[in-house]
């Protein structure tokens, strides 16, 4: 292959397969016949002949291989890796949304011949049409794109959005507009998420998350384009307080976060200041992408906010995170991947195909499910039927604590941000008091001791076995209803009169300890905010967090 | 009359881990045939759903965070609880999704 020639991953009438969630609409095959032709001869004539497989299974090869890679690494550089790419750093993966093309252009290397580079083909809404820069937005400066979340989706679309808002060095004419990529997140890098969160490093664990992924995005962009795109750092925790003023600097935000109250914020401030929003969530083996309130198409109602999809918070308890349900490590890279996808004819056309739709991955039924959503609802507190701009008070957002309007409390410093809010702050106890409630300090106790060095209740462990297994304190034991307390006054205690305290792994299912205990006719029972997570951040930094 | 569901998101936690099931109604009659509504209480009632109700069905409705799908689309385009059920519909319960 001659040097720095563009690589083509298709088959024969691969165009004609159907791969492309974001296609628009139809061609016809006559056309596309033509086109084949036309790119033929454009592309060099070294490249290898396709094999003759079957194009379904070569797509979902390639789909596969590429969506592998990308969660591993972000898009580009793992092409780089690959098998198929003899592209170079900086090459840029186009997934071609009308003809479902797959074409590597390394826009770092200066020696593609100038009649190779560009887009090609036709736009997705407009025939014959150029593709217009996904830089430079009508107001002749750059685009500016905000990250809330730079965690499991985050490593799966700040790398492509980079790569993306960064386009070609030598298409002089989008020098001037240079493009803003903000990124949102107030956590540092840890171990126990890094399977997911592939844009950090071991090396920098203990940085800030924001500062994380610009070293690695800086480093993915290269000299010759680092500079074609502004990294903004926002290490701040979102509140209702200041999105407003956050938001208000960008064009389009990208909800990559990591809880229900969370996603309700940025929905609401995303709609009162009248910005699309690309929405990214995964679980387990699942994830979803969806634009809320999105551009209104011409021919539909117009698109639903998270509200309209979601008026009525779920219960708490069904509240669904990584790191409490687990998740698979690709899928967020995946799901964070299709999210960048999807904000690209948000950017270039000002249309969002995926507004009004939600697609759903399963990873153990594997296809992507692209569902209708409902309208925008008349009576939504925030967009009030999708009126635009701003909704129902432009400017303003319908509510002010989410954590509480999400039936949970404010996170507690050193414990996950989405916290259960069941039981009363009275009925709660800090590590810190362990002392004054059971007369000992708190530090790991011998389980031999007990009930001695427990006259008086103590602290259990209600975590399930296989948690309780990657570590635990040496005091936790199990309940008895009755128990003897070492004095001799010839009747049992009952357990039920005794102070109990109960831990878990962050103090979510303490909490329902308490109430199920309190049901049980325990009458002095409490929980640790922050559990076993808090015991680590204030008492054992060894102790083993998950 | 034959329903064939799916459940996702993390539902299927509550149905014994099965994530794909065709079942079939012993509801309505020849001239009336099931709606939502029915279908919802009967997966609760026929123990179809294997634990902690409260998680799945709230007030004859399914709980908030639960979106439903009746052939590929949300149920509210298709009258919510009120949709008659046809046979080999395709109704799919997915959990909302928090993570990222
Ligand atoms: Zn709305």
């Amino acid at each position: 292959m001659p040097n720095g020639a563009s690589v083509r991953v298709v088959a024969p009438g691969w165009r004609n397969t159907r791969v492309d969630a974001a296609h628009d609409a139809g061609q016809d095959a006559e056309q596309s016949a033509q086109q084949d032709a036309e790119l033929d001869a454009e592309l060099d004539a070294g490249r290898p002949a396709p094999p003759s497989w079957p194009n379904a299974i070569l797509t979902g090869l390639v789909l596969a291989h590429a969506a592998a890679l990308a969660c591993l690494k972000g898009f580009l550089p793992a092409l780089n890796d690959g098998p198929t790419a003899s592209a170079r750093p900086g090459s840029l993966l186009v997934l071609h949304p009308p003809t479902a093309q797959l074409r590597f252009w390394n826009t770092e290397n200066s020696e593609i011949p100038a009649g190779a580079k560009g887009w090609i083909g036709q736009t997705p809404f407009e025939a014959d049409a150029p593709w217009p820069s996904p830089r430079r937005s009508p107001r002749g400066d750059g685009y500016r794109v905000l990250v809330v979340g730079a965690g499991g989706i985050g490593s799966g679309c700040l790398p492509a959005m980079a790569q993306l808002l960064a386009g070609d060095p030598d298409q002089d004419e989008d020098a001037a507009a240079v493009p803003t990529l903000g990124i949102v997140d107030d956590d540092t890098v840890a171990l126990h998420n890094l399977h997911r969160q592939t844009l950090h490093t071991r090396g920098r664990i203990g940085v800030a998350k924001v500062d994380s992924a610009i070293a690695a995005l800086t480093e993915l962009l290269g000299p010759r384009r680092q500079d074609r795109v502004r990294l903004v750092a926002h290490r701040l925790r979102l509140t209702a307080a200041n999105a407003l003023a956050l938001f208000g600097g960008y064009d389009v935000v990208l909800d990559a976060s990591d809880n229900a109250p969370t996603r309700y914020l940025i929905s609401d401030a995303c709609v009162a200041l009248g910005l699309p929003l690309v929405s990214a969530s995964a679980v387990r083996w699942e994830g979803h992408v969806t634009i809320y309130h999105g551009p209104r198409p011409t021919d539909a109602p117009p698109p639903p906010c998270y509200r309209c999809l979601y008026p009525v918070p779920p219960p708490p308890a069904t509240m669904t995170s990584c790191d409490a349900d687990g998740v698979m490590g690709p899928v967020p890279g995946l799901i964070g991947a299709l999210a960048a996808l999807a904000t690209w004819p948000l950017l270039t056309h000002g249309r969002a195909p995926l507004a009004g739709q939600l697609a759903v991955w399963d990873t153990l039924a594997p296809r992507v499910r692209t569902v209708r959503l409902r309208p925008a609802a008349p009576d939504c507190p925030a967009c009030a039927g999708g009126q635009d701009p701003g909704g129902a008070a432009p400017g303003r957002l319908p509510a002010a604590d989410y954590a509480a309007f999400c039936g949970m409390a404010a996170a507690a410093e050193g414990t996950a941000s989405c916290g259960l809010a069941l039981v009363p702050p009275a009925m709660r106890v800090a590590w810190e008091q362990l002392l004054p409630r059971h007369g000992v300090a708190p530090r790991p106790l011998a389980l031999a001791t007990w009930p001695a060095a427990w006259p008086r209740g103590g602290v259990l462990d209600v975590r399930p076995p296989s948690e309780v297994a990657v570590g635990t304190l040496p005091s936790a034991a199990g309940l008895p209803m009755e128990c003897d307390d070492g004095v001799d006054d010839g009747s049992p205690r009952r357990a039920q009169t005794m102070p109990w305290t109960l831990v878990c792994r962050r103090g979510n299912d303490s909490q329902r300890a308490v109430v199920a205990l309190q049901q049980l006719g325990f009458t002095d029972v409490k929980d640790v905010p922050g559990g076993l997570t808090r015991w680590a951040a204030v008492v054992d930094p060894h102790f083993p967090i998950y | 009359m034959i329903v064939f569901y799916l459940i996702s998101g993390g539902l299927e936690l509550l149905f014994d881990n099965q994530k794909s099931l065709r079942i079939g109604l012993p509801l309505g009659t020849e001239q009336t045939s099931a709606t939502m509504k029915e279908l919802i209480s009967f997966i609760v009632d026929a123990g179809i759903l294997k634990e902690r109700p409260e998680l799945f069905k709230q007030n004859d409705t399914v709980r908030p965070g639960i979106l439903v799908l009746i052939n590929e689309a949300d149920w509210e385009l298709e009258g919510e609880l009120d949709y008659v059920l046809k046979p080999n519909d395709e109704i799919v319960f997915i959990s909302t999704l928090h993570g990222g």
